[in-house]
């Protein structure tokens, strides 16, 4: 707690002791601004009200689902002419709230990008073994992808591909893999990853992914559902996204085959479901920040055969 | 789940009288009394977890508008661990989102190393300027813990909780953020101040 500069000693330690009590207890008289809370319940409130019109409630209800659904059908109807009106109609929007930027409806349809997705058939597992050389994931199964490596300091939509580079150690069967190495990173990190494409990939024929890593360090594996992909991403994702299944990997300072099954993949939270195999969006290694700096090899993906 | 009783307008009904029966209150719904007890608490979290304020209104919307959807998961014991774990997420994500890391540890260290120091009339503007310009120093993960436990004043077995990682986890990130938290702020301290 010493400086070359300033005096030190206990009046030095005594002072900064000070001064992050002071600061702590700025930060905890930090208030929500008053409307916020008013402003919070009566979005919520209208989303639900408008979720709950644009809803048709299941037949076995009771004996006035018949007046409800009519009703819904009815207001539905109206919603969709209303909607459907020429773009020089204007538009009914909600006040912007005061301070706050202007959020557009919440039950804006979400077009699932799983209506069409492309089927594995659970014969050929091998997602990629790098030997080509390029950053395309093998075509098997209709399998479409390029291999990318994002990290929290890339500008938006410019992380790079990720090509093969010669492995240490390489036999004449396998003489390529991904390497990725970076500094300290301090807010999400970074991700060796491909997204499947078209954007959903029914998996379920398999039961989960192996491949080789090397470290030091630490990685989780990610196969990304649909559902923690924002919206503007192609998922159907609209809050509290980025919230992938994974499986933490400790790896060691030579190559080895890891298999995580599908059933052994975790979402943070409370309540969360298993992953669904048959809404991948993508597949992710991540570094986490606080695994950082980083060096990780990676070789041989493949799906887990039943 | 959500009450959907109208208020009356203001001005509309006279104020009863002895003849009539007093007006009915209306018990809160639950996620009333998440907004009433726990908002202060997201928002901090927001903030300290590096959003703006206009930033942090909108995110803290999403974290309880995420409540309000998980109502029947959440036990009523974990409510406040479960609003803190989805601000955080819901920080990250709109960091993510911006990817605006370096821009703004850039501005935060500008706008407190212009800041006065603190002195008896210490100026809450810049000191949460100064304040987050140090936590900016820090991994997200770091901060996160030691948000929580130096600023938030929680245990570690429920910081540990909040965020599904063990007491030894978070006794370790909270030594790193300790660290890396006061030479940041004794840096942002020592640098030369402009003069208005």
């Amino acid at each position: 707690m010493t400086d070359d500069n300033t005096p030190s000693g206990p009046r030095q330690a005594l002072d900064e002791i000070e001064l992050f009590e002071r600061l702590r207890a700025e930060a905890r008289g930090e208030r929500a601004p008053a409307p916020l809370a008013a402003r919070i319940l009566e979005q919520i409130q209208a989303d639900t009200r408008r979720e709950r019109l644009l809803d048709v409630p299941p037949p076995s209800h009771n004996g006035r689902v018949a007046l409800v659904l009519g009703l819904s059908l009815s207001v539905a109807a109206g919603v969709m002419f209303l909607v459907s009106r020429p773009r020089s109609t204007p538009n009914i929007a909600p006040e912007p709230a005061a301070g706050g930027e202007h959020k557009p409806p919440l039950a804006r349809p979400v077009i699932d990008p799983c209506s069409e997705p492309s089927i594995a058939a659970g014969r050929t597992p091998a997602i990629d073994d790098f030997e080509d050389g390029d950053d395309a994931v093998l075509p098997n199964e209709q399998r479409q992808g390029f291999w990318r490596w994002a990290r929290e300091t890339d500008a938006p939509g410019t992380a790079p591909a990720l090509l093969p580079i010669p492995r240490p150690n390489p036999t004449a069967d396998n003489r390529l893999a991904l390497h990725v190495k970076g500094p300290r990173l301090s807010d999400w990190g970074a991700t060796v990853e491909f997204t499947f494409r078209p954007p959903c990939y029914d998996a379920s024929k398999y039961v989960g992914v192996a491949f080789a890593a090397r470290g030091p360090g630490r990685i989780y594996v990610a196969p990304r559902e649909v559902s923690v992909i924002p919206t503007s991403e192609g998922g159907t994702c609209e809050r509290d996204c980025h919230n992938p299944h994974v499986l933490k990997i400790d790896l060691d300072a030579r190559f080895r085959t890891y298999e995580v099954r599908f059933e052994e993949l975790r979402q943070r939270g409370f309540g969360k479901l298993p992953l669904d195999p048959r809404r991948l969006n993508s597949l992710a290694f991540l570094v986490r920040s606080e695994d950082t700096p980083y060096d990780v090899w990676i070789d041989d993906v493949r799906f887990i055969t039943r | 789940m959500i009450s959907l009783v109208k208020k009356p307008p203001q001005d509309a009904a006279p104020s009863p009288t002895a003849d009539e029966d007093p007006p009915k209150l209306r018990a809160p719904s639950r996620l009333e009394r998440a907004l009433a007890h726990h908002l202060d608490l997201v928002w901090r979290v927001l903030r300290r977890a590096g959003l703006t304020q206009a930033d942090a209104e909108d995110a803290a919307q999403d974290v309880f508008w995420v409540f309000s959807r998980r109502l029947a998961d959440v036990p009523d014991a974990a409510e406040r661990a479960f609003l803190i774990s989805t601000a955080l997420r819901v920080a990250a994500d709109r960091r993510r989102a911006k990817w605006y890391s370096v821009g703004l540890a850039l501005d935060f260290e500008l706008e407190a190393a212009d800041a006065p120091l603190p002195d008896e009339a210490l100026d809450r503007r810049r000191a949460q300027a100064l304040l987050d310009g140090a936590l900016e120093h820090l991994s997200a993960a770091e901060r996160a813990v030691f948000v929580l436990t130096e600023l938030e004043e929680m245990t570690r077995p429920e910081v540990a909780r909040t965020l599904e990682i063990s007491e030894g986890t978070v006794a370790s990130r909270l030594l790193r953020a300790r660290t890396r938290f006061h030479a940041a702020l004794k840096r942002l301290c020592a640098r030369p101040r402009r003069r208005t």
